[in-house]
């Protein structure tokens, strides 16, 4: 793992692992999460980011390995007895209550904490639920019970949020609006936040750190930017999505940079990880890798599909049997013939 | 349940077989081919009335009852055409004679009545206020105390079933007429007059019955069940029916006591239902004779342990059979007595309630 | 306005009025009559002697609030045993669900007396657990309480009702969200509070649908005493049997039975009641 080492380090997972029986859902997952940072899990469906969450949140045992908060293992703390609170996807309020009663839960549960009343006021002005603390959940839009839940979650006081693809239930517009929200509620709260998605925008939009996952393990975990720019794999590379992949071959390599012949020609870019001479090697091509237009050094491709996409177009065409997609001012036809340049400088070669 | 079936069926083919063969050989000298008798199944086994049929060429056609309230209902309201012969239990004769779904007996058809030991002969709850007979008793048995030989070192008596040495091996009958009969035997009311307890009698009786409660296993409902308390030794001692005696008897000292206080008999009549067509009422008298006469008597005696009201074949029996069937001391009929609904049965029953809920 | 669906209830609901209604009528106006003893015959007329007997005579109010305590107790019973029962069925693999189910319902198929005597097999004096005890030499004497007692009916009743409160209350919580319990033990609560804050109220339909046939049917149980309770066996319903099968006192059998059947109405609409505000929320119409 190379991702940057937080400050101080809040929770870490060292080897953690589960599995029902078959192969491994998680798979000796090792990470550190920071006192204060927005870390989120991204991946698709059936990767293993819910079931970390699940193990962190006390939900599930590990098979194998540790979880420990300030150093000391967890494991068997049951989920009352962490300082870590949830926010579910679809958000489980309890039908049976209002929402005051729902914010005040984890209230009523201890002794000693003060002005009920008070908190959850300040809890729901938090979130601008404040008018409606008589209201069931039934009787509240997706957005609301989202921002219930998050006050909920909040007024105990965790030291650590988890939250499980609280967005994914609702409309476009309302989920930017709420991203903006669930960002700077974290600043103004100051605890740690871990994050379920599978959306790459919404994790590039609300993360301090993401971990990429695969098949139950981390493949790659750093800031939002390093994990655009420099993907550690072809699996995150096409995840983040708008890739085009081009497999080659190193010619000759430093610590950091590698020169690629593919069917395309032949480039340098920046690279990871550090590459011998002959090695099977893929250059990533992002749209902003690719420039239409350009005579010179560029490849003529022909035009398969183009999407309009507000800003510009989207096109797909194909050189060589490679299918590459960029951005466009203007709609060519399909199946004209178009030159595009590829930027060196802005791709970057991966691992095959 | 499925043996009672295969029973029933077995029953009804040799029942058929003999109708058969009564129709192919007698029927010029049968008059009457075929009598329905309504009775308990459990007096009336084919071996019982095979011999009849070859005597007079009339074969006996069974009609099962269900129960005694059944029987009546069907003669009051006519369901029961059918029927050619009767079982009216003695105790309730006099409901059927005063319903008028009897005829008179003709006594002259029934030579062996002279057989009859006396208490059932000379019994009036079969005749009617006209003075005529409607009614024979042919079949009698009695309610034991059922005990354990090797539990008691003397024939126990009601006094038994009341006494506190024997904590929590005793039952008595879930039943409100037999339970408060035995308490007023108990309390020393004469048998005669048990039936006819007065109210302090009862309040006495119901006193005793209270503080035998503790006592007490349990309340048996069934006599399945009863047999089944002595099987696995919940109780050693029961005022009961015969039926356990006879089921444990080989494998556990089984004993029956007939308190000289007072037994409770039962019995069966035999009569004629009112509306009979004549050309069959010889042969329904026919029936009624061959039923206090030697073959029903030795047969029943046999295989189902019953004694008929006839001493006809008494004396031939070994000592061991007349012990089984009662007759062994004829003496035990002086202290016969006749289980009959009290005029305030009602009253009986809201003690019995209150006993209970005690 | 009644939608076809409520008209093709039509029927059934004829056949409960009639069903129902027309024999308590008859025994509504039967309490009032008298009996004629020496004719068998039942004299009709407006008497009271028979309410009199049933609400004068300490007897039968004590008969009627034990079955009320008879149907209680094992309610409660059945209900601290079946959550637990029901939530490990929950826990398992779905192939194994069947199973569990018909494991569940076998004792419903062997009928109630075979169970009887079952139960005498293991409790009698000569019984398994009298036995099993006095051969470990845990005790010098068999057990006499284990058979005939109060305990021996409230343990059948228990056992033969059990299946009932299970089944009612493994449905109930088939249809719970877990993620309702895994945020209420996420908020702070510890298994039991969020089982009475959580699991309870939102399982109260089924906790009051079991609850209600358990009452009906262990309230309403005659047998089981009769055959087990030995000495404290009486129930009211006995009481009822002997006045109107034994006595031909049906008038007074009328005015008990009616009597028994109010009282378990009303205390099981209270019971029912009671559940259901576990609940919490008054139903309100989603907007």
């Amino acid at each position: 793992m190379t991702h940057r080492e937080p400050a101080h380090v809040l929770l870490s997972a060292r080897g953690l692992t589960k599995s029902y029986g078959g192969p491994p859902v998680v798979d000796r997952v090792d990470f550190d999460l920071g006192e204060r940072a927005f870390t989120t899990l991204l991946g698709p469906s059936g990767c293993g980011k819910t079931t970390i969450l699940r193990l962190i949140g006390g939900f599930e045992r590990p098979s194998a390995g540790r979880i420990l908060l300030d150093g000391r293992p967890i494991d068997a703390d049951p989920p009352e007895r962490r300082p870590v609170n949830t926010v579910f996807q679809s958000y489980a309020l309890f039908p049976h209550m209002n929402v005051f009663d729902n914010v005040a839960f984890s209230l009523t549960l201890r002794s000693g904490t003060g002005d009920i009343a008070a908190k959850v006021a300040r809890a729901l002005d938090a979130v601008h639920m404040g008018e409606f603390t008589n209201r069931f959940p039934n009787e509240l839009s997706g957005g609301q019970q989202q921002r219930v839940a998050v006050a909920r979650a909040m007024v105990a006081e965790p030291r650590l949020l988890l939250l499980d693809e609280p967005l994914s239930a609702l409309d476009r517009k309302m989920r930017a609006h709420l991203q903006v929200e669930l960002k700077d509620l974290q600043r103004r709260l100051g605890i740690a936040f871990v994050y379920v998605t599978h959306d790459q925008e919404e994790a590039f939009a609300l993360s301090d750190i993401i971990m990429v996952m695969n098949a139950g393990r981390i493949v790659q975990a750093g800031a939002p930017q390093e994990i655009y720019r420099r993907p550690a794999s072809t699996f995150v590379a096409d995840f983040i999505g708008g890739a085009s992949l081009v497999s080659g071959h190193i010619l000759s390599a430093t610590a950091d940079r590698a020169i690629i012949r593919t069917a395309l020609g032949t480039f340098e870019a920046p690279a990871r990880p550090a590459f011998t001479q002959g090695e099977p090697a893929v250059l990533v091509l992002r749209p902003e890798s690719l420039a239409p237009g350009r005579v010179g050094e560029a490849v003529p491709a022909t035009v398969r599909h183009v999407t309009y996409a507000g800003q510009d177009f989207t096109v797909e065409a194909e050189a060589h049997g490679v299918v590459l997609r960029f951005a466009a001012q203007e709609a060519p036809e399909p199946g004209a013939t178009v030159p595009l340049a590829v930027l060196g400088h802005k791709a970057f070669v991966t691992a095959a | 349940m499925s043996a009672l079936l295969t029973r029933r069926q077995t029953l009804a083919s040799i029942v058929g077989g003999v109708a058969a063969g009564a129709l192919s050989l007698d029927r010029a000298k049968a008059a009457v081919s075929e009598l329905v008798w309504a009775t308990w199944d459990s007096n009336a086994h084919p071996e019982y009335v095979d011999p009849f049929k070859k005597e007079t060429g009339t074969a006996i056609k069974l009609s099962f009852l269900s129960s005694e309230d059944a029987q009546f209902a069907a003669l009051k309201t006519g369901a029961a055409k059918d029927w050619d012969v009767v079982n009216p239990g003695l105790n309730g004769t006099w409901r059927y004679i005063d319903a008028k779904v009897l005829q008179p007996l003709d006594l002259t058809k029934i030579p062996n009545r002279q057989y009859m030991y006396a208490p059932f002969k000379d019994t009036d709850k079969v005749v009617g206020k006209d003075g005529k007979t409607y009614a024979i008793p042919y079949l009698w048995g009695l309610n034991p105390i059922v005990y354990r030989k090797d539990k008691y070192s003397e024939e126990p008596t009601y006094a038994t079933l009341f006494d506190s040495k024997y904590k929590g091996q005793l039952a008595m009958r879930d039943y409100a007429l037999e339970s408060i009969a035995v308490a007023g035997l108990f309390i020393g009311v004469p048998r005669d007059h048990v039936f006819t307890m007065s109210d302090a009698e009862l309040a006495e009786a119901k006193k005793a019955l209270i503080a035998q409660k503790p006592l007490l296993r349990t309340y048996w409902q069934t006599i399945g069940d009863l047999t089944n308390l002595f099987a696995t030794n919940e109780v050693t001692c029961a005022f009961s029916w015969r039926v356990p005696f006879d089921a444990l008897r080989d494998k556990l000292p089984m004993g029956m006591a007939k308190p000289k206080a007072g037994i409770f008999g039962w019995s069966d009549c035999f009569a004629i239902p009112a509306t009979l067509s004549d050309d069959k009422v010889a042969a329904a008298h026919a029936f009624g004779n061959y039923l206090l006469g030697a073959d029903y008597a030795s047969a029943i005696a046999e295989i189902g342990n019953y004694a008929t009201s006839s001493n006809i074949i008494r004396d031939k029996l070994t000592h061991e059979k007349q012990e089984a069937i009662f007759v062994d001391d004829l003496s035990v009929m002086n202290s016969f007595m006749w289980p009959v609904a009290p005029p305030n049965y009602s009253a009986w029953l809201k003690i019995w309630n209150e006993v209970k809920a005690a | 306005m009644p939608d076809s669906r409520q008209i093709l209830a039509l029927p059934v609901v004829l056949l409960l009025l009639v069903g129902a209604i027309l024999p308590l009528t008859i025994l509504v106006v039967i309490s009032f009559w008298s009996v004629d003893f020496d004719a068998f015959e039942l004299v009709p007329g407006f008497g009271l002697a028979s309410w009199r007997e049933i609400l004068g005579n300490p007897t039968y109010p004590y008969l009627i609030g034990k079955a009320v305590l008879t149907g209680g107790v094992t309610t409660s019973l059945t209900a601290l045993a079946g959550y637990p029962l029901a939530l490990s069925l929950l826990r398992l693999p779905k192939r194994w669900k069947s199973v569990a189910l018909v494991v569940l319902l076998t004792p419903l198929y062997t009928g109630e007396i075979v169970r009887i005597y079952a139960w005498r097999l293991v409790l009698g004096t000569d019984g398994l657990v009298n036995s099993l005890l006095m051969g470990l030499h845990l005790v010098d004497a068999p057990l006499k309480f284990l058979l005939f007692s109060p305990f021996t009916t409230a343990l059948a009743l228990f056992y033969d009702e059990l299946p009932f409160m299970t089944l009612a209350l493994w449905i109930a919580l088939e249809r719970l969200d877990m993620r309702l319990v895994e945020a209420a033990r996420d908020l702070g609560a510890r298994p039991l509070p969020a089982f009475i804050r959580v699991t309870l109220p939102l399982t109260s339909t089924g906790l009051c649908a079991g609850a209600l046939a358990v009452f009906a049917l262990s309230a309403g149980d005659m047998q089981t005493p009769n055959f087990l309770g030995g000495p404290s066996g009486a129930t009211a319903l006995a009481s009822i049997d002997n006045f109107f099968g034994t006595a031909f006192d049906w008038p007074t059998a009328s005015a008990l039975a009616l009597t028994l059947l109010l009282t378990l109405i009303v205390a099981a609409a209270l019971l029912a009641a009671g559940i259901l505000r576990l609940g919490g929320r008054p139903a309100r119409v989603a907007r």
